[in-house]
């Protein structure tokens, strides 16, 4: 017998009345635990064999990209008399750092220093912003614009020092290998299909985990920075130099960037502080070297077009 | 910043396709209702053979044929649930919305010759854009069948 009408279709049975927000939440939640966990573990690894690779190898990779970088430096230092001794001052004053860091041990364990004394290279690079940073190969880059921020010889030795534990501690080694190794299981978990699509969310969580790592980075030299100014002056007067003239500047656009990969300047300055707190004997502090002082390091107008300088 | 940038380019498109897709479907799911109940005395079974009654009656091929399309959010929610595995939910609506469209059309086709009855009903879906995972998928539904229509 045929119905004298179609049936009503019940709802619900082929299509769920849930709200899709509800699942949306969880499958968020549980994709980002899940890669925010996937990072640490990655992280953590790397961390842990970051120190043991010869600083050769890293030289090695770090060749590739050197090219460019020396080329641009190049053209920019030391293109008068000023900027050489600047440049010259700027080296003596490191490599003391560095051979007093030698008497710092990493971590506390009394491990020998995997980074050669002879390979690092310091440069004073024209710059806006206030800046400092380490690169792969043992390379530090100053800003001369940052030499404005410090009043002191030693304010600028805890942003070299800095600097030097940073490459001391491997963390351009740890920053790369994290980040290519990051990629590489990213893109056998996800591969290149529909996945494309959660990329938002795997971006969101993954650069949520790396940030803290980065910030941990951070505080690790900062504290290592500490103990080296310890070790070359006998105490940490005038660390907090740079960190208080940029906790000062209230310059917004920088300061988000700041924040997200380096941690809250209160938060390096109370580190700092507690450093100086410790200090056994309070000393005067050195003034910054005539040649580093702001202005003086600029060439003077015409100077940079006079042959041979 | 670019990261926020990226971020915030992708919350905008999610929240976009949640509202847009969200309201479409209530408003197509209200739709499929009314027009169910109006077209519900054209019945459709999936009988293969005219039952003995409508031996007599004249017999044609009705099609209804729909191409529905995903939005980002459904896309996204599927895509998270495929690293987890599970029900694809975000789909079923969708696909289902399709299904009862697609016999909808099929009716007004039979209701178009004059059709009391539908038999033989049979679905076929294919995928016809959003191929090799690249862009957003959509998906034909047909539903086809043979209209009884009585003889006059």
């Amino acid at each position: 017998m045929l119905p004298d009408q179609n049936p009503r279709i019940p709802e619900g049975i082929n299509a769920s009345q849930d709200n899709p927000l509800v699942e949306f939440a969880w499958l968020t939640a549980a994709v980002l635990l899940g890669i925010v966990l996937l990072v640490f573990v990655l992280s953590f690894t790397v961390r842990w064999f970051a120190p043991y690779v010869p600083f050769h190898w890293e030289q090695t990779i770090s060749a590739r990209f050197e090219s460019s970088i020396q080329f641009e430096s190049a053209a920019g230092d030391a293109s008068c008399d000023e900027q050489r001794v600047a440049q010259a001052t700027l080296e003596n004053l490191a490599r003391a750092l560095v051979n007093s860091s030698l008497g710092v041990a990493i971590d506390g364990r009394h491990r020998v220093q995997s980074v050669p004394v002879d390979a690092y290279t310091f440069r004073l690079m024209p710059g806006l912003s206030p800046n400092a940073f380490a690169t792969l190969g043992g390379h530090v880059m100053v800003t001369d614009a940052l030499l404005q921020e410090v009043s002191s010889e030693n304010g600028l030795s805890m942003v070299l020092a800095h600097e030097i534990a940073h490459i001391q501690l491997r963390h351009p080694l740890e920053a790369l290998s994290r980040g290519v190794l990051l990629q590489l299981v990213m893109g056998l978990l996800l591969g290149g299909g529909d996945s494309a699509a959660v990329g938002g969310v795997v971006n969101s969580g993954s650069l949520l985990a790396l940030l803290s790592f980065s910030r941990d980075m951070e505080l690790a030299a900062d504290a290592r920075a500490l103990q080296i100014l310890r070790q070359h002056y006998g105490h940490v007067g005038g660390a907090d130099e740079f960190f208080q003239s940029m906790h000062s500047a209230q310059d917004a656009a920088l300061w988000v960037e700041f924040a997200s990969t380096h941690p809250d300047s209160e938060r390096r300055l109370a580190l700092i502080a507690r450093a100086m707190g410790e200090d056994v004997q309070r000393k005067a502090l050195q003034p910054l070297p005539r040649a580093l002082r702001p202005g003086v390091q600029q060439c003077k107008r015409g100077a940079q077009d006079a042959p041979g300088s | 910043m670019d990261v926020l940038i990226q971020l915030g380019v992708f919350l905008v498109l999610l929240a976009l396709g949640y509202f847009f897709g969200r309201s479409a479907e209530s408003r197509h799911y209200r739709s499929i209702r009314e027009r169910e109940d109006e077209l519900r005395r054209i019945v459709v079974i999936s009988q293969r053979l005219p039952p003995p009654s409508l031996l007599r009656h004249d017999a044609a091929l009705v099609c209804g044929n729909v191409v529905v399309s995903v939005d980002y959010f459904k896309t996204v929610a599927a895509a998270l649930r495929g690293l987890i595995g599970g029900n694809l939910t975000a789909y079923e609506s969708l696909l289902d919305r399709a299904r009862r469209e697609a016999i909808l059309r099929l009716q007004s086709a039979a209701a178009e010759l004059g059709a009391e009855v539908v038999i033989n009903l049979k679905f076929e879906t294919s995928r016809v854009s959003g191929t090799a995972g690249r862009g957003l998928g959509s998906v034909e539904v047909l539903a086809y069948g043979t209209a009884l229509t009585p003889r006059r």
